[in-house]
């Protein structure tokens, strides 16, 4: 049982802020789950570290009252005690592990405990089963992605099996699919009978698991909710407690379309791909993007979003034309045109003052600076350095230093993922006030109040292709929020595929390999065989060079030779041509049946949706087009390399 | 930068512990500053290929190996008919003797970093009882260079929007404000994540006073010791005939 | 002109605690991936390559300053040292023992202004960077041997070309230039560490 008396924290040291809690009492049964809810700075976090024991070991500050969890005080024992009984999920996936695989960072907790070998290996198995932890073993931490990262984070404080969890905002960077598997992973947790304390903006995903919500309002504890009294509170009521949508169903929805009547593009992309490495992570064919317009870009983590931002932003190198206003761009022209606000919202501060950030390298009056800042509730914060700020402050920056330097097209990935409620909107409305000034704004978000409050069209990508385009009128609301409310697929990252063009090809020859080993062989032999000639007429021509007489006797044995050496060239390079032959229809073989397959796995609609001859084009003449690329390039390439 | 894993044995025929690596280092840091018998020092650096061919890195062996042999079959042409002007051959036959100085210790460095994993170095540091506060500082550099590498890249990607070039000509007009621009978005991000390591890492009951298990094992086996000897006697045999030589010459 | 004192940690505690460690490692990255940067990027062009210490001097000053303000006690200026040394200092046995010596005398001369005198930080920087020219003692100091390996492959008149293009001196101007490297990087930390690094409350 966790019990907070009279508690009173308020940060402080060097660095403090002067922001805290204050008079807080709090118990927390056994196996119940908690969610701390309120705007941004209301003292949600810093209730979860006065839990976990960062407050005061860690973070420094004056602590009045104590935190007990069954007889242990928090605030008086050593941090490594503590971790015994809490285990500990944060908000960014990318600063919680410590190892560079996903293995020993789940064996992590239990190695700092110490407990032996065996029983981490228990710990371990046990841990990626109930979390559904398989395909996620031995990888590399950071090919990962956000959502697979927090799986990790969570396994790895289970293995430790402490009795009380605290997370802090564990959904904040995360998509639809991986915030589904977080709660099915907290759902594990609270069913062992663990208890559950979880600080969080967006609560809809925890309707069914939590059993009360404590509001909090600057630092001190203003309600408790039941989840029933949550479910049934009426929206305005939510507006006014600043807290988000606790029911996607619900969420009310801005109609914009009838401002887009007659818009002319304002971006077209045509052809648009990217590689990296041998794999296709982008292709678009033709995308059209109407002027004055917000699109929302959704889609799954990996799809290919922040691709296609960077790619539109000429940031980096991809095939394709892209368009502005009807001209073609280069990658540097698009630079200057574009501005990206990007997620991590650390890497874009360079100036010492809110003001002079602003400012930088923009060509924009003081006044209007200042009156942006004030629009984003950034007035008082003119002088302070960006980097003293708040998170959501920082962000809300990087937003006032793009809408002020005057660019055509601004892209925004992810500006409201740890934003309240009160935050999201007021950048909508900013949003909405600045569309006749901008181009275009691009935004890429999962975050389905934002693309409800103030988009105008809506783009789903999936797989580096686009799915759907559509504007934001009532049956395109109705489509966003089914797509939030739609089951996940259980796919996971793939494994980087680090094979060259000739490492896929020879995968497909299966069992035929060995052949083309040996074709290649017997066609380097025919190839050394079509050299000797040349040596041999080299030595006649020496040998009349030195002065001797060429007569047919003595040239003879050489002309032999030369025709031997012609003969053993046509006989090797036919033998070889024949077993080239010979796996490359044994390829096609199996890329025919891998073709099928995948095919069977499709869903119907989008089978029937193309007609009979392009399928059977596919099956028939592209693939024995590449018959004739397999048997003869490849072993010529391989035969004159040697030579 | 893409360093995204920095050494795997998924692939090797023979597992060595990664002492044993540090002791073929070793030797070879002694072989390399006393290499005065030319034929000795080649059939050294033969016997390093076959190893990282053990080790699991084929391809890479193969590609040493004939990088070695290039470099061995040009000196001795140059040795025997140095026709040319004197430049050109003194230039190159000055990069072969760096570069054959250099390939022992070369090819034990990536003996160590191609084909161990980081989990296997920790665990090695533990066994060899070398104390917990300073195996931290190094598993944390280990995991945090991948992480500067895309900041890096973050940073480099926000300074295009703001008009601020990296080009050479642009960094030596205004060295000191390209250095600013650079350096204080990559530190405050790196400092902002470095709090957070240290905070999740602390939560979940890192202490450096507390000894740590380690799921990982490393093993020393019968091969392992026969190894360490025969790199042992080399890199002895080595030092002995460099000081012999050196001292009499 | 009155000294100026930066207030000390309410945490008397001697010993690196784990938070500090892990600050000093990833310092460490920084700064290895910093140097290395620099010097792969300017190592083709020669004269670059032994301007090194300076312009690794300049960028890693900052990095360098930072960590041991943020850790305040003995043993984050040595850490760094390691790292480097493990890394850039491998080949020699000299070099990584002088790379080492750099970082205590850095060590040292914090502990003498008992963690408070700016001045003495700055100068602590200066020391460090001496260990930028670590590497290049092998030109100087095992010289002697390589000298005499190329006389028995190649001949007398070589070893008299390698002698004419690098003299046995050149390791002084190489210090030379670590020196200025350490001063220029020391101003360009205090600077930007009173522009941004106090001001947002970081140090």
């Amino acid at each position: 049982m966790i019990t907070l008396k009279g508690l009173d924290f308020h940060y402080g040291g060097e660095n403090g802020t002067g922001d805290g809690v204050d008079g807080i009492d709090l118990t927390i049964a056994d196996g119940e789950c908690v969610v701390l809810c309120g705007r941004s700075g209301c003292g949600k976090t810093t209730l979860t570290r006065l839990i976990n024991g960062l407050i005061p070991h860690f973070y420094e500050g004056e602590l009045i009252g104590e935190v007990l969890i069954d007889d242990h005080n928090v605030s008086k024992s050593e941090l490594s005690e503590t971790s015994k009984l809490v285990g500990s999920v944060f908000q960014n996936p990318k600063s919680q592990f410590f190892n560079i695989d996903t293995s020993g960072e789940l064996v992590f907790g239990c190695e700092n405990i110490g407990l032996p070998r065996d029983e981490i290996g228990k710990r371990l198995d046990r841990t990626v089963k109930d979390l559904k932890l398989a395909p996620l073993l031995n990888r590399n931490i950071f090919e990962l992605s956000g959502g697979e990262k927090q799986q990790i984070a969570c396994g790895s404080v289970y293995a430790a099996d402490p009795q009380i969890y605290v997370l802090d905002e564990p959904s904040s960077n995360l998509d639809k699919k991986a915030i589904n598997r977080i709660h099915d992973i907290f759902a594990k947790m609270k069913a062992n009978g663990n208890t559950l304390v979880i600080s969080e903006h967006r609560i809809h995903y925890l309707m069914d698991i939590a059993d009360r919500f404590i509001y909090l309002d600057d630092g001190i504890i203003t309600g408790e909710y039941t989840a029933d009294e949550m479910r049934a509170m009426p929206d305005e009521t939510l507006a006014e407690l600043g807290l988000r949508c606790t029911d996607i169903r619900n969420i009310p929805a801005n109609d914009q379309s009838d401002t887009m009547q007659n818009a002319a593009a304002a971006l077209d992309v045509i052809d648009l791909s990217c590689s990296r490495g041998n794999s296709r992570i982008l292709d678009i064919d033709r995308i059209l993007l109407p002027e004055n317009s917000i699109v929302a870009v959704v889609g799954d983590n990996g799809c290919g979003k922040s691709t296609l931002a960077e790619a539109l932003c000429g940031l980096i190198p991809s095939d394709g034309s892209v368009a502005l206003g009807g001209t073609f761009l280069s990658n540097k022209q698009r630079q200057q045109q574009c501005y990206m606000v990007m997620q991590d919202v650390n890497r874009q501060l360079f100036s010492d003052s809110v003001m002079e950030e602003v400012m930088l390298n923009a060509a924009v009056s003081q006044e209007d600076a200042e009156k942006t800042l004030e629009e984003l509730g950034l007035g008082d914060f003119k002088d302070r350095h960006p980097a003293s700020l708040s998170g959501g402050q920082k962000q809300r920056t990087a937003i006032a230093a793009a809408l002020c330097a005057g660019k055509d097209i601004i892209l925004y990935d992810e500006p409201t993922s740890g934003l309240d409620r009160t935050g999201m909107q007021r950048f909508g409305e900013l949003l909405n006030s600045t569309r006749s000034k901008v181009k275009l704004s691009f935004i890429i978000t999962h975050d389905p109040e934002l693309i409800l409050h103030c988009c105008t069209h809506v783009l789903h990508m999936d797989r580096g292709r686009v799915t759907a385009f559509y504007p934001m009128n009532e049956e395109g609301a109705q489509r966003v929020r089914n797509y939030y409310l739609s089951k996940s697929s259980d796919t996971t990252s793939k494994v980087r595929d680090k094979k060259s063009q000739i490492g896929k090809i020879l995968e497909h020859t299966g069992k035929e390999r060995p052949k083309v080993f040996l074709s290649a062989l017997l066609m380097m032999i025919g190839a050394a065989a079509s050299i000797v000639p040349y040596g041999l007429v080299g030595s006649l021509v020496r040998k009349i060079l030195s002065g001797g007489r060429l007569t047919l006797d003595t040239a003879l044995p050489v002309i032999v030779g030369m025709l031997i050496c012609e003969i053993l060239y046509a006989v090797f390079y036919m033998l070889g041509l024949r077993v080239s032959h010979h796996a490359a229809f044994a390829a096609l073989e199996n890329i025919r049946c891998k073709l099928q397959e995948k095919l069977e796995q499709q869903p119907l609609g989008s089978v029937m949706a193309r007609s009979k001859g392009e399928l059977k084009k596919l099956f028939s003449d592209d693939i024995e087009s590449i018959e004739m690329l397999l048997a003869h390039m490849i072993f010529l390439h391989s035969s004159s390399l040697s030579l | 930068m893409d360093i995204s894993v920095y050494g795997e044995d998924r692939s090797a025929l023979v597992r060595f512990d990664p002492r044993t690596k540090f002791v073929i280092f070793i030797s070879s840091l002694a072989v390399s500053s006393n290499s005065f018998n030319a034929t000795a020092h080649e059939i050294y650096c033969v016997v390093l290929c076959v190893m990282l061919f053990l080790c699991g890195k084929k391809w890479n062996a193969v590609k040493m190996s004939l990088l070695l042999g290039t470099a061995v079959y040009v000196r001795t042409c140059m040795e025997m008919q140095a026709t040319g002007s004197t430049v050109v051959v003194t230039i190159i036959s000055f990069i072969l003797t760096i570069f054959l100085y250099c390939f022992p210790i070369l090819m034990s460095l990536l003996i160590i970093t191609q084909t161990t994993r980081i989990n296997q170095f920790l665990s090695a540091f533990q066994a060899m009882h070398i104390p917990t506060r300073i195996v931290i500082p190094i598993a944390v550099m280990f995991r945090f260079i991948p992480t500067v590498g895309e900041e890096w890249t973050g940073v480099r990607k926000a300074m295009a929007f703001r008009g601020m070039s990296l080009e050479p000509s642009a960094i030596i007009r205004h060295p000191v404000k390209t250095v600013e621009y650079i350096l204080i978005p990559l530190l405050f991000s790196c400092i902002s994540i470095m709090e957070e390591l240290a905070a999740a890492a602390l939560a979940r009951g890192m202490d450096s006073d507390n000894a740590r298990t380690s799921y990982e094992t490393v093993h020393l086996r019968a091969y392992d010791y026969i190894t360490m000897i025969l790199f042992i006697a080399a890199g002895i045999w080595f030092f002995a005939t460099g000081m012999v030589t050196g001292g009499a010459a | 002109m009155a000294k100026k004192e930066i207030a000390a940690s309410a945490n008397n505690n001697k010993k690196l605690r784990t938070k500090e460690l892990i600050y000093a490692g990833a310092f460490g990255a920084l700064y290895i991936v910093l140097m290395l940067v620099i010097v792969l990027g300017t190592s083709m062009i020669p004269i670059l390559y032994l301007l090194a210490p300076i312009t690794v001097g300049l960028v890693c000053g900052t990095v360098y300053m930072l960590c041991v303000l943020k850790v305040r006690k003995f043993g984050a200026a040595l850490i760094l040292g390691v790292l480097f040394a493990i890394c850039a200092c491998s080949n020699a046995w000299f070099s990584f023992v002088g790379a080492l010596a750099a970082a205590l005398l850095a060590e040292l001369v914090i502990k003498f202004g008992k963690y408070r005198s700016k001045k003495m930080y700055l100068l602590s920087f200066v020391v460090f960077n001496l260990n930028m020219a670590c590497p290049y003692m092998m030109l100087s100091f095992a010289r002697d041997s390589f000298l005499k390996r190329s006389v028995e492959y190649y001949g007398q008149e070589y070893a008299d070309g390698i002698e004419k293009i690098a003299p046995t001196w050149i390791f002084f101007p190489i210090l030379g230039f670590a020196l200025i490297g350490g001063i220029l990087g020391a101003l360009l930390a205090n600077t930007l560490i009173k522009k941004h690094f106090k001001k947002a409350g970081v140090v």
